[in-house]
């Protein structure tokens, strides 16, 4: 087995946020850590979107960022903390479009070790000097100056360490162009007496050194500080956060401490910590906001004079989902970044807050005083997921990811696709065929709707009205319209071409036969007759009338389609026509008038095509597509000399594909519509997620379209920033497995936050809860599954809880299994019975017509009773140390695979005489396993673990053999084991790879109705990958050579040697890392060249070859 | 003086690595160290944070904080010295 790993949407959980100019540009940025990668975000301070301006895979842990910008410059630099054991200075460069490392300076092993500096990052805010600290110890300080053409420059680091101290957390203090001063919140361990302490490093640049200048004793619940502006704008020193109260302390300054109001229904109990903050300087004043736990923010205003800070204030301002970063925006908007939460939120100031502050408040139920103006949705802190056909009319599978915590968690159904937002919808008398929009130099953009044997003029104002456009035929048909240059417009309807000329005056040229379909342009227009001579070409002369050329195009079959090039920048003509015949062809024709209608290039189809257009894919890329009866979508790029090559053949859907080019590119309307367009120098194909289209035209940014009989204007939204959309269906608590009732396609599921839990029936067509029980207090929901027991033809969902359930040690005062019905057609539950059972019920099964109860380390089986649930049988031991997860095996229905929590996957085999559980196969390594996925083979399985790899195992054939022979796997059983205490077999690792994110769902199945099955996983951070089987070994050479390639001419930006990433726990092993490959489409031009020519490929090749496989595989 | 000169720079070695064991390494040192790493891993690693945190029902801050509160003495104070450690 060789895997080739493909990201097919990175992680969406953000863990760091900086705000700055990052472009160089008067516009403030973003730049967010998403998982291992860095993106640059860019808020339209005018229509409050956001936009993923870039992204890219550093491969490494991204553990903290500080912007920081060197004297005199006018751009921000970012100053990186990771895993690397390397001081990484990153730039984003608007020339290349990417992130570049421009400092890199080595300090440490690579890894998050304890003792290795990378965890907290804090830049000077006059961008002098940055410290870089561990958790632990180490705290390095870089001077950073300028050369002479205003590049960054690093001195050499000094040192800071302090050794027994852990770190709490690190910021810079505003000084002015004082020495450098850091602040840290740390605690010894080896000096008992000493208390938690607040610490200042200066760093004394006259001298080149850092003296831990001056220490302060905190509360021992210190976890955050803010640094207050400085050196004239403000007081300096910082706000130390502690459990419900901020206080201010700054060295020669007083304390000024003030406690955190409370919520009015909770004035007891312990204080709320605070998540995030954010500081926001005016002219000649800040304030402060910082958001507790709960999503409470408050505002923090500090009184100061020339002496110091008088007072600290804090007042309530609002409710937010928790973020995991907040950012104020200069242009009056308030970021917010979600950690496990999902969706990133941008928020427009309304009012400031009424300051009042009053120590105990009511939460707002709706925000005061902000607005939601965007919302970029991600499915994060995904803790189940399965990849499951439920929408009805939809081919391929949707991922149905529950997630969050708490009061932030969802049901998240993830699909392929663009996110489509609708601007406004009309209802027309009747089904149009075909919309097209003129630009007019009076009226604006005008829309021509074409119906059967009529055509319609609309204007968009604030709503679609009628208008009136002297000259058009509105009692026929219409097959083309375009504006003109200089005026005027050209109608084609099946009788005629109308020129109609600016000052009204309309020549038309009268068709010998029916015009079956053509194409027009500002200056040209080509229509095909039904009969006779076929193809007439027209120009616009020099006196601005339409001509007919004098030669016309016969291509020896009936002609279905036309459609003109796209007229080059410099050029004042379309140069090809290319034209889709009967005969299963495509042609493409010269337009010059040297060269009259000449045959260039032909490229045979595989149906006749139903529509043609070309693409300007920008760069001088032109494609041309074709859009065939039978759904297939046929991409070729074409040359200078309009030949046509590298023909590629997708599968869109089962109706004849309408093609429409659009600005970037085309819109292809098949039973999905779907949009052609370049992202990141790859051609992609992206499904828009919204009904089925018939037309489609541009209007401005946002799309008109037919869509039955109504007109429908749609704007796509953040396009190929992200591969899949995702809906969301609220849940209360956060979500700990589901489960679906087979017929009615309904969720069950349990949800549990702290003690309180309960079972939910909810629909995924519209996401409304059908039914919710509520468990007793105390009761913890752990496990659910759906059961059908021999003898009863009833669907069940069994639910494992505990009540009073401790997490350390792991235990409870009572465990039950709680046994549901589904009633009503399989919209509720109703509960049959509830059978106290040994143990945490950690995982439930449906087992050869029993269920299956895994507590703790045993495996037990239950038949269906009246009263409760009734034991058939009981193995106390099975696994080593605690079993996470079970799951069934797919061909035996008496053999399971059991994961432990710390100690792998094993094979399982029932034996139904002697009613016992025998390990048949085992690992010889402790893998901490999250989730498992068994192949088809049934001697397979994919799994992973707690620290982010995924390996696949495998059973050795003896076991095979063995198990054949023995099924019960009694024989084997009592065997003579290998070692004491170990099952007869153990497992060989055929493929390992380091994701560097927990995987928590792994599913194997086809994302497309034509594709092959791949292993699809997710990460708790709402990543989505998979992993495809590599077939020939060519392919598997061929990859690998190209990964190693890359590897050594464009290693990832971060400076972490990619093969040491991917091999953190485990070394790397039969995967290739196709993100890594795709990089390939970012590199420049002799980048390119030297790893083409390493890999002994042409560059087309090897941009083929990844293509290929995400055609056959993924999307 | 050699001698000497090599015992010292032995010391300097076990200074810098922490965790560096030697004849006198009680089980309380050696367990309290392993925990200290393990703590520091998870509260480095974002992905693990997360996961502890959902699990125990908190914010993701308190979860890290807690793990660093915890590093100081993550298996309580050391216990007595007994005359046989001697």
């Amino acid at each position: 087995m060789f895997l080739y790993n493909l990201t097919l949407q990175p992680a969406s959980a953000i863990s760091s946020t900086v705000l700055g100019h990052f472009s160089g540009t008067k516009q403030q940025e973003l730049v967010v850590a998403r998982g291992p990668r860095l993106e640059l975000w860019q808020a339209d301070t005018t229509t409050g979107k956001l936009s993923i301006e870039h992204s890219e895979d550093l491969f490494c842990r991204i553990r903290g960022l500080a912007p920081f910008r060197i004297a005199g410059g006018t751009k921000d630099y970012i100053a990186l903390a990771a895993d690397t054991g390397a001081f990484c200075v990153l730039e984003y460069s608007t020339k290349e479009r990417r992130f570049l490392a421009v400092q890199y300076h080595e300090f440490g092993r690579t890894g998050l070790r304890r003792l290795v500096a990378g965890q907290y990052v804090a830049a000077d805010p006059r961008g002098r000097a940055v410290m870089v600290a561990a958790v632990e110890r180490s705290k390095i300080v870089y001077i950073i100056t300028r050369d002479s053409e205003a590049r960054v420059v690093l001195a050499s680091p000094l040192e800071a360490s302090r050794p027994s101290t852990v770190c709490f957390d690190v910021v810079a203090v505003d000084v002015g162009y004082e020495n450098p001063v850091f602040a840290a919140i740390e605690s010894s361990y080896e000096e008992e007496a000493e208390g938690k302490q607040l610490v200042y490093y200066e760093l004394d640049l006259g001298l080149n050194h850092v003296v831990r200048k001056w220490s302060t004793e905190v509360g021992d619940s210190a976890h955050r500080l803010i640094a207050l502006p400085g050196g004239g704008d403000g007081p300096s020193g910082v706000l130390v956060c502690m459990e419900g109260r901020i206080e201010y302390r700054h060295q020669g300054g007083a304390v000024q401490g003030v406690d955190m109001p409370r919520r009015l229904e909770d004035p007891e109990g312990r204080g709320q910590m605070v998540v995030a903050s954010a500081v926001h300087r005016m002219k000649q004043a800040f304030f402060i906001l910082a958001q507790a736990e709960n999503g409470d923010v408050f505002k923090i205003t500090v009184d100061y004079s020339d002496e110091g800070v008088r007072r600290v204030g804090i007042g309530y301002f609002d409710t937010l989902p928790a973020a995991s970063d907040l950012c104020i925006l200069r242009a009056g908007f308030l970021f917010a970044a979600s950690g496990a939460g999902g969706s990133h939120q941008l928020f427009q100031f309304e009012n400031l807050g009424n300051d009042e502050e009053s120590a105990q408040y009511t939460a707002h139920e709706e925000l005061e005083s902000l607005a939601l103006v965007d919302e970029i949705e991600g499915a994060s802190a995904v803790v189940r997921a399965q990849a499951l056909h439920v929408a009805a009319g939809e081919e391929a599978p949707q991922i149905y990811a529950l997630c969050g915590a708490g009061a932030q968690s969802s049901l998240k159904i993830l699909r392929h696709g663009a996110d489509v937002s609708e601007v406004a919808v009309s209802e027309l008398p009747a089904a149009p065929r075909a919309v097209w929009t003129l630009q007019t130099e009076d009226r604006g953009e005008l829309i021509v709707v074409g119906f059967a044997a009529s055509t319609l003029v609309l204007a968009m104002g604030d709503d679609l009205a009628e208008a009136d456009l002297p000259g058009v035929a509105l009692d026929e048909a219409t097959l083309a319209v375009s504006a003109m240059d200089g005026g005027g417009l050209v109608q084609v309807t099946p009788r005629a071409v109308r020129h109609v000329r600016g000052d009204g005056r309309v020549t038309e040229w009268a068709a010998p036969s029916a015009i079956a379909c053509a194409a027009v342009n500002a200056r040209q227009a080509v229509v095909a007759l039904t009969r006779g001579s076929p193809v007439v070409y027209f120009e616009v002369d020099a006196n601005g009338v339409l001509r007919e050329h004098a030669d016309r195009l016969d291509v020896g079959a009936d002609v279905t389609c036309v459609a003109l090039s796209p007229v080059a920048q410099t050029r004042l003509l379309a140069g090809l026509v290319a034209v889709g015949c009967a005969d299963q062809t495509v042609r493409v024709h010269a337009l010059e008038a040297h060269r009259s209608l000449e045959a260039l290039g032909l490229q045979a189809v595989a149906d006749v095509a139903h529509s043609v257009a070309f693409a300007d894919h920008g760069g001088g890329v032109v494609a041309l597509y074709a859009g065939l009866r039978n759904g297939l979508l046929v991409r070729a790029h074409v040359d200078a000399m309009g030949d046509l090559d590298d023909a590629r053949t997708r599968f869109l859907g089962a109706r004849a594909v309408q093609l429409c080019p659009v600005a970037s590119g085309a819109v292809a309307l098949s039973s999905a519509p779907w949009l052609c367009h370049v992202m990141q120098g790859r051609v992609r194909a992206t499904p828009l997620s919204y009904d089925a289209l018939e037309w489609a035209a541009p209007l401005g940014d946002a799309l008109v379209c037919v869509a039955g009989a109504s007109l429908r204007v749609l704007h796509v939204d953040r396009l190929g920033a992200q591969a899949l959309t995702c809906a969301s269906i609220p849940l209360a608590l956060t979500p700990r497995g589901f489960c679906t009732h087979p017929g009615s396609r309904f969720f069950a599921v349990a949800e549990t936050t702290g003690a309180s839990s309960l079972v939910r029936v909810v629909s995924p067509f519209d996401g409304s809860s059908t039914f919710v029980d509520d468990l007793p207090p105390a009761h913890s929901a752990l496990c659910v599954a759906a059961v059908r027991f021999a003898d009863d033809a009833g669907e069940y969902v069994a639910v494992g809880c505990a009540e009073g359930l401790r997490l350390r040690p792991r235990g409870c005062d009572a465990a039950t299994i709680r046994l549901y019905r589904w009633v009503e057609d399989g919209t509720a539950l109703e509960l049959v019975h509830a059978t106290p059972v040994d143990g945490v019920p950690q995982a439930l099964l449906a087992f050869d017509g029993q269920l299956l109860v895994a507590a703790g380390r045993s495996l037990a089986l239950y038949a269906l009773g009246t009263r409760r649930l009734l034991r058939k049988a009981l193995t106390a031991v099975v696994a080593p140390h605690l079993i996470a997860s079970v799951c069934a095996h797919p061909t035996q229905p008496r053999w399971l695979f059991v994961a432990d929590a710390r100690e792998s996957v094993l094979l399982v085999a029932f034996n139904a005489v002697a009613r016992a559980f025998h390990v048949v196969v085992d690992d010889s390594l402790p893998r901490h396993i999250t989730c498992m996925h068994p192949l088809e083979d049934g001697l397979t399985v994919v799994a992973a673990d707690k620290f982010g790899s995924l390996f696949v195992l495998r059973a050795p054939e003896a076991a095979a053999q063995c198990l054949d022979a023995d099924p019960s796997a009694a024989r084997a059983a009592y065997e003579r084991p290998r070692m004491p205490g170990a099952a007869p077999f153990c497992w060989r690792a055929v493929a390992e790879f380091h994701v560097g994110d927990m995987v928590t769902a792994i599913d194997v199945c086809s994302l497309a109705p034509h594709a092959r099955p791949v292993i699809l996983y997710a990460t708790l951070l709402g990543a989505v990958h998979v992993a495809v089987p590599l077939v020939g070994q060519g392919d598997v050479d061929f990859f690998t050579a190209l990964e190693s390639a890359l590897r050594k001419h464009c290693p990832p930006v971060s400076g972490r040697d990619h093969q040491a990433y991917r091999s953190a726990f485990m070394p790397v092993r039969s995967v290739v890392d196709g993100d890594l490959c795709e990089s390939f489409y970012l590199l420049t031009e002799e980048q390119r060249t030297l790893v083409a020519g390493e890999v002994d490929r042409a560059q087309m090749d090897i941009l083929k070859k990844m293509e290929d496989v995400r055609a056959m595989f993924a999307f | 003086m050699e001698k000497f000169g090599m015992h010292s720079q032995t010391e300097q070695l076990h200074a810098r690595h922490i965790g560096t064991g030697n004849a006198d390494t009680t089980k309380h040192q050696w367990l309290t160290n392993q925990h200290r790493d393990t703590l520091a891993h998870y509260v480095a690693d974002y992905s693990m944070a997360t996961f502890i945190s959902i699990v125990e029902g908190e914010s993701i801050v308190r979860t890290k904080f807690n793990m660093l509160q915890r590093m100081r003495q993550p298996c309580g104070p050391p216990p007595a010295q007994t005359k046989e450690d001697n």
